[in-house]
């Protein structure tokens, strides 16, 4: 996977809605996302994982809604 | 000394202790220590009298509704109480006044309990500690310049310093667990599905767990008792048969199979020397009294720590998305920063945590395929000060608590002992599935041998 710029994660931030300062960016940037992006490659067990392996469900098929 | 629940009800039974009277020395303790404690967001002195005079009654007429009749607690501020503020500790819920109780505290309120107000929690319970929000953080009663971690700060820092002998707590990463650990008190995070969350603000659906805090494990019993049970209102809810939470108090661990989760605070996070021996006296406490304790091995922390962590923040965006767009600078600077990490995650980032997940509970079950429960480090370090604490203190090293929100499993934290400078220890007693009363049988044990509990913060 590959990691995002900070021009990228300003474009993502800017795409979910947030419309922040300049500042803001690069202070969420370089504290904030620099160490949160390891934990997303992290959770792709290095592509080893069995095209059919499915997620963890709390879904449950009853009635109760 | 204010006493344990425990205590104070079999002295209510026998109209030994009257609640009105127990009600008024915690509304002192109260009056006297929160103004540098912080743990209140709100009190219900008056409400705390007439619910206390009401159990008196009872008390007299020996119609007494059970072991909470009477007995003081306080909510965690993003529980739902009808007719009082709930907060979630937020500017954003500032004047927010629900219409209904969240189902626990209904159902504790049917047990009888006196409540005694609204307790400080970290920003939506995952922002803090907060010193840019309406009110204060709560401080630890050990020492005041020092976290209570969070983000049951108030429940945390309120039990241990004697204001109330119990309280609410809810759990996404450890919340009931850590503040129980540097604070110094029992708090078990029950098995997903044992607690309803209805009426409780969410922060992540799928890794949120209500529980209590309190002195002693076996005064968390007593309140899981009247916390638990199947809600069919909760989809998270499950129904199953309710056991008797204090049945294994004061039994025997003889027999006991221990696996002691070694490699999470030696090398995956290491921990401090009092935190590391915490882990070893329990363990050794545990073989005294017959258990068979051998070391385990489960997936690395950072595995765990990666899918509680994504799976956490592309629930709680999610969540806030609509007010977090619109009010980003209401937030505290800590929740808003943490919150927009989930901002930049794709659905196939969400995803593969799911999966991971799935991965992990499967090598955690067998990991525990020969044994009972597993014992585990309550914290790394003893509470740091309450300044010190780094914005993004979940990012990078790996916590202690979050492996049993990923896989649901119960997690007692309870009090091993003390550091060199007197701050409180913990360890974690782990367990399979719906098997609360052998966590709490566990964690007694090692509580009555080395938590001192005849100990409480001087003030």
């Amino acid at each position: 996977m590959a990691e995002l710029s900070q021009s990228d994660f300003a474009t993502l931030l800017r795409r979910a809605g947030l419309d922040l300062s300049a500042a803001e960016i690069e202070e969420l940037y370089t504290s904030g996302y620099q160490p949160f992006a390891p934990m997303m490659e992290n959770v792709r067990a290095g592509g080893s994982r069995p095209r059919e392996s499915e997620p963890a469900h709390v879904f449950s098929v009853d009635d109760r809604a | 000394m204010t006493p344990t629940i425990a205590e104070a009800a079999r002295a209510i039974a026998a109209r030994t202790l009257s609640p009105v009277e127990l009600t008024r020395a915690c509304l002192d303790r109260i009056e006297a220590r929160d103004p540098t404690l912080h743990a209140f967001i709100l009190r219900t002195p008056e409400r705390a009298l007439a619910e206390a005079r009401a159990a008196e009654t009872r008390q007299m007429h020996r119609t007494l509704r059970g072991p909470l009749d009477g007995i003081p607690i306080g909510h965690k501020d993003i529980y739902s109480t009808a007719g009082l503020p709930t907060t979630a500790h937020s500017r954003l819920l500032a004047d927010h006044v629900p219409a209904a109780d969240a189902q626990t505290v209904a159902m504790l309120s049917g047990a009888g309990v006196v409540l005694m107000g609204k307790l400080a929690t970290h920003e939506f319970a995952i922002g803090g500690p907060s010193f840019d929000l309406p009110w204060p953080p709560a401080r630890n009663p050990w020492d005041t310049t020092r976290f209570t971690s969070g983000s049951s700060s108030g429940t945390g820092a309120a039990v241990a310093d004697g204001m109330i002998l119990g309280g609410t707590g809810s759990d996404t990463g450890g919340s009931i667990r850590g503040p129980a650990a540097l604070c110094g008190v029992a708090g078990i995070k029950p098995t997903y599905g044992r607690c309803s969350r209805r009426g409780i603000v969410p922060l992540a659906f799928s890794l949120d767990h209500a529980g209590p805090l309190a002195w002693t494990a076996e005064d968390c019993a007593l309140l899981l008792q009247a916390m638990a049970g199947h809600d069919p209102l909760d989809p998270a809810s499950v129904d199953v048969p309710l056991p008797d939470f204090s049945a294994g108090i004061g039994g025997s661990v003889r027999g006991l199979r221990v696996g002691v989760v070694r490699h999470f605070h030696e090398n995956d996070n290491p921990a401090t020397p009092a935190c590391a021996r915490a882990v070893e006296d329990s363990a050794r406490v545990l073989a005294a009294g017959g258990a068979a304790v051998r070391d385990v091995t489960l997936p690395p922390l950072m595995d765990y720590q990666s899918a509680n962590s994504l799976i956490l923040h592309a629930e709680a965006w999610t969540l806030h998305e609509p007010w977090i767009t619109s009010r980003f600078h209401d937030y505290g600077d800590i929740m808003r920063s943490r919150l927009a990490m989930g901002a930049v995650m794709s659905a196939a980032d969400y995803i593969q945590a799911l999966r991971r997940r799935r991965e992990l509970v499967a090598a955690t079950r067998a990991a525990m395929a020969e044994l009972d429960v597993l014992l585990v480090a309550g914290a790394q370090s003893e509470a740091p000060p309450i300044d010190a604490v780094p914005k993004w203190m979940a990012m990078g090293k790996p916590g202690f608590l979050a492996p049993f929100n990923l896989t649901g499993l119960p997690a007692l934290s309870v009090c091993a002992g003390f550091g060199e400078g007197g701050l409180p220890v913990g360890v974690q007693v782990v367990g399979h599935p719906w098997q609360e009363p052998t966590v709490f049988r566990a964690g007694h044990v090692i509580e009555r041998e080395l938590a001192e509990r005849g100990r409480r913060p001087q003030g």
